[in-house]
């Protein structure tokens, strides 16, 4: 009996999937090599560690990875548990993979980020400004209802992937919903 | 008194900080129709009965953030408690470790000659011998451990 786990969040398919057993890991298989699933590798940025995890597992191994399809870039992580008395053989009792970004849609950080202006262009940013919060000549694929923590956190992700946002909150500010929640409530928010 | 669907009331557990984890983990169980209020039972020895609580725990410091005190309570302090407190039964699993094998090469080799048979797998197609790389002994729902291993990285 394989009573093994493997969780998938959107990278192997469209949907959320935890299968256990032969059947469930075959048809996960099946699935990810439909999406094409290849190149998994040890992330290097994260160790490998050692640790008992709960009483009743005991020692187990427990590593993370990166992978890839012709369409996401993906991590993970695997708990290796024991499979003999000598501590020779170790098999996977979770495997964990998750979709982290889009190819070709790339979040915008770091050298990429945008940076306010480009190279020869003389548009003021204030013209900039005014022009983004009238979305003149933007479509908008994305529309976000309510600007609280969630509406702004989401709509900046979402900039960072170049995705025209439009959000729209019923209050005259951004986070007046927290804003005016308690009287004893101070928002940091401008 | 009947419990209430777990599903529907878990996001009160939200606010505390310490079960933070737990809430995403029941947002990922409930799409799957796992049944959580019986997971959180047998793995972490934790009885809810949210409407008792809210009846309960009355008083200053237990006011709930989405009514402000008037229908629900917050359960921070009450899950911070080693102990019952009131019909809320939180007792950390006391259970002594398992005396397993340790890992008797270096620990990256083993993972990563895992990796390298997953791989071989994945590239071959021949999807009926994953299972041979998944853990085969028999491990009851007691053993599902840390919830956040499953949801998080």
């Amino acid at each position: 009996m394989c009573l093994g786990f493997w969780k998938d969040h959107l990278s192997t398919s469209w949907e959320f999937h935890t299968v256990q057993g032969h059947q469930g890991l075959e048809q996960m298989a099946q699935k990810a090599k439909k999406a094409g699933l290849a190149k998994v590798q040890l992330d290097a940025s994260k160790p490998v560690t050692n640790r008992i995890p709960a009483p009743a597992i005991g020692e187990s191994i427990m590593a993370s990875i990166l992978f890839e399809t012709p369409v996401v870039r993906g991590k993970g992580v695997f708990t290796l548990t024991s499979a003999d008395d000598t501590g020779i053989e170790w098999k996977c009792f979770t495997l964990y993979t998750v979709l982290y970004e889009l190819k070709g849609h790339e979040e915008r950080k770091g050298a990429t980020r945008p940076r306010g202006y480009e190279d020869g262009d003389r548009t003021p940013w204030s013209e900039k400004r005014r022009n983004a919060e009238e979305m003149q000549g933007i479509e908008p694929y994305v529309m976000v209802i309510g600007a609280g923590h969630a509406g702004c956190a989401i709509a900046a992700r979402l900039g960072m992937l170049d995705i025209p946002t439009l959000v729209i909150e019923r209050n005259p500010r951004v986070g007046d919903s927290w804003r005016k929640r308690y009287p004893s409530y101070i928002s940091l928010l401008s | 008194m009947n419990t209430p669907s777990i599903r529907s009331e878990f996001g009160y557990l939200a606010f505390t900080s310490r079960f933070g984890s737990l809430y995403s983990a029941a947002v990922a169980y409930s799409r799957e129709y796992v049944p959580l209020a019986s997971l959180l039972k047998e793995v972490y020895q934790i009885e809810l009965n949210f409407r008792q609580v809210s009846a309960t725990l009355k008083g200053p410091g237990h006011s709930c953030f989405s009514c402000n005190g008037s229908q629900h309570y917050t359960f921070r302090r009450a899950m911070d408690l080693p102990f019952k407190v009131g019909p809320i039964v939180y007792q950390p699993v006391q259970q002594a470790a398992k005396s397993g094998p340790k890992p008797a090469r270096p620990i990256t080799e083993i993972a990563q000659e895992w990796v390298t048979h997953f791989n071989t797998i994945l590239e071959s197609g021949n999807s009926k011998t994953l299972s041979s790389l998944f853990q085969a002994n028999g491990m009851n729902l007691q053993s599902l451990f840390n919830l956040r291993d499953l949801v998080y990285i």
